[in-house]
């Protein structure tokens, strides 16, 4: 019953808190990716990509509840999370900063 | 989480809900008084129960209110501009002396006094997006955390519920309470889906700066001035520090005027005042198109040169129509109406929910001496019947409370806001001290607050309901008098209903 509680718990932390930071990531991703390519200007993929946001968001928070392993959810989370944040800040570092 | 995807979306959309409902459901009813948020202004302020004319004041008129903002040491003076929902000039300013709202007659342009309330536009409206909780922003955040939740609710409840086209056409009225509820729920929940998925992301979508800061942060090095520059066109430049006469104003509003093809400007801001480097920012109405466009002119204020001429790229343009769906800030009284209609359907979707919840459970919590029915039966009380007789009671307080009142060093306007919040705590409390009354005690206080409210506007305005429908200049306070009728009259009933229903032997067994 206790272990079963803190799991609860550690899914709604991975759930609410990671699928937040790995939706913020994605999309400063996508924005970064669109504005580096000259896709877009940049307050055009900004919007674009905060938009979509929600949408990672709602995607990561139905699939952290549906996923039945709570350890592939924890590492996919911090996986996704340091690939797309790692890859939006080298982005921006590469095309030096603003 | 659990073994099937169904019945992980079962758990979610159950926990989801009872946790997260009260507050849904709070944002839901601020959300749908707010689609006549201006209608409520016009029943609670009585002195802007007014028309505007068809010829707008000159804007010369305004100088010497420029000249007195200047003076005052404000750095920016705002007027937004009459229209048919809101009959009167709003102008304010930041002075020394802290801020300034006036709301001036549109024939004389006068001010007109200070109406002492926060009324529609002012408590309904950002209580819908802030709960008016405005330290670190804990308001939005929680009303974001209650948007989230909803889509996830939308989701989840279609897989729930897998036979939306059946469920369509069930309402099964014969049948025993809990059928019922669930019934209700269903059908409100397909009728509206589209509706509630769209409000609530749109919702998100209005205030996606709060919600996803890295996302501008990162690309533009975390300088908002040049993000709000490049997305919004803020147009800025530095003080002069030398004083210059300000053009005619009247001269940039018809250049306004014909540079949108005859368009009316929606409002007019002056920055840095008497000022050599001062601007004049006219922003272009968007009263019949959905998009909230964000059109704006800027004009060297000593010269009256046209400086800079701002409209949003596509993407921005976008997102303002997303917005623009979520505000209807355009004149349309059809859609209008389906906008109350559907944010009343959302509100009996997540109370029927709630209901639905207790009674489901209420006979195995009885048997196992659980308390969670007898704590969400209170929450749900007060978060439903409670908020609506707290609304109520703050139309009342408004209605009774003199001009200059104070307490505590508390104005008109505050004291209205204690009268609803104080109600909304003693619901809560009355809803878990006597749960087996108190259904029908909130049903009984509603119907009789509601009248009450009509009745004092009779009293105090003289703009009772054989009046104001016949006068279109009263029809929003009509309309809201015959809406408040009517809710009196489905909560006398429900009361009546819930008085004579027959008795349920676990409720009994429950309170016993």
């Amino acid at each position: 019953m206790r272990q079963q509680s803190l799991r609860i718990v550690l899914r709604l932390l991975a759930a609410i808190g990671g699928g937040y930071a790995v939706a913020a990531g994605l999309a400063a991703l996508t924005a970064v990716i669109l504005f580096v390519t000259g896709g877009l200007p940049r307050s055009e993929a900004v919007i674009l990509a905060s938009m979509l946001a929600f949408i990672f968001y709602l995607a990561l928070l139905l699939w952290a509840f549906a996923e039945r392993s709570l350890l592939r959810l924890c590492s996919m989370l911090v996986a996704a999370g340091v690939v797309s944040w790692g890859a939006a800040i080298g982005l921006m570092r590469l095309v030096g900063g603003s | 989480m659990e073994p099937t995807f169904r019945a992980s979306m079962n758990w979610l959309h159950t926990w989801t809900g009872v946790v997260l409902g009260g507050l849904l459901f709070a944002i839901f009813w601020m959300g749908t008084l707010s689609v006549f948020d201006r209608e409520i202004d016009r029943w609670m302020a009585p002195a802007t129960r007014l028309v505007v004319p068809d010829d707008s004041l000159p804007a010369e008129k305004f100088r010497p209110a420029i000249e007195a903002a200047a003076a005052a040491g404000a750095t920016m003076w705002t007027i937004v501009f009459p229209e048919e929902r809101q009959p009167v000039y709003r102008e304010n300013y930041r002075s020394k002396d802290g801020f300034v709202l006036r709301f001036l007659d549109p024939v004389t342009g006068a001010a007109l006094p200070d109406p002492g309330t926060l009324a529609g536009t002012r408590f309904i409206f950002p209580f819908h997006y802030s709960l008016n909780l405005r330290v670190w922003d804990i308001g939005y955040w929680l009303v974001g955390i209650a948007g989230m939740a909803m889509l996830v609710l939308c989701v989840s409840g279609v897989v729930i519920h897998r036979k939306i086209f059946t469920e369509f056409f069930t309402f099964r009225a014969e049948k025993k309470p809990r059928r019922l509820i669930l019934d209700l729920h269903n059908v409100t929940g397909v009728l509206g889906l589209p509706f509630h998925f769209m409000i609530s992301l749109s919702g998100l979508i209005i205030f996606f700066s709060i919600y996803f800061p890295s996302v501008w942060q990162l690309p533009f090095d975390g300088k908002r001035e040049l993000f709000n520059r490049e997305t919004w066109g803020n147009y800025s430049r530095p003080k002069a520090d030398q004083a210059a006469p300000l053009a005619s104003l009247d001269d940039m509003v018809a250049e306004a005027r014909r540079l949108w093809a005859g368009e009316e400007p929606f409002y007019m801001r002056v920055t840095n005042p008497g000022d050599a480097a001062a601007v004049v920012q006219i922003g272009r109405s968007y009263r019949d198109v959905v998009t909230m466009r964000v059109e704006t002119l800027f004009f060297d204020a000593p010269s009256g040169t046209l400086l800079s001429r701002f409209e949003t790229a596509p993407v921005v343009t976008a997102q303002r129509f997303i917005s623009g769906l979520h505000f209807i800030q355009f004149q349309h009284w059809t859609l209008r109406w389906i906008y109350f209609a559907l944010g009343l359907v959302g509100c009996v979707l997540i109370a029927t929910g709630y209901l639905f919840w207790l009674e489901s459970r209420r006979r195995k919590h009885t048997q196992l001496g659980l308390r969670g029915v007898s704590i969400v039966d209170g929450l749900t009380i007060g978060s439903v019947t409670g908020i609506i007789a707290a609304t109520l009671s703050f139309f009342v307080a408004n209605r009774l409370l003199p001009a200059d009142a104070t307490v505590l060093g508390a104005g008109r306007a505050s004291l209205e806001m204690w009268v609803f919040y104080l109600v909304w705590l003693a619901t809560f409390a009355h809803a878990w001290m006597r749960p087996h009354r108190a259904w029908i005690e909130q049903c009984w206080a509603i119907a009789a607050l509601a009248v009450a409210a009509v009745v004092l506007n009779g009293i105090t305005t003289g703009d009772h309901l054989g009046r104001s429908l016949l006068d279109s200049r009263l029809q929003a306070v009509g309309g809201m008098d015959l809406l408040l009728l009517i809710g009196a009259a489905v909560a006398a009933l429900t009361a009546l209903k819930l008085e004579y229903r027959k008795p349920d032997p676990v409720r009994a067994r429950q309170h016993a």
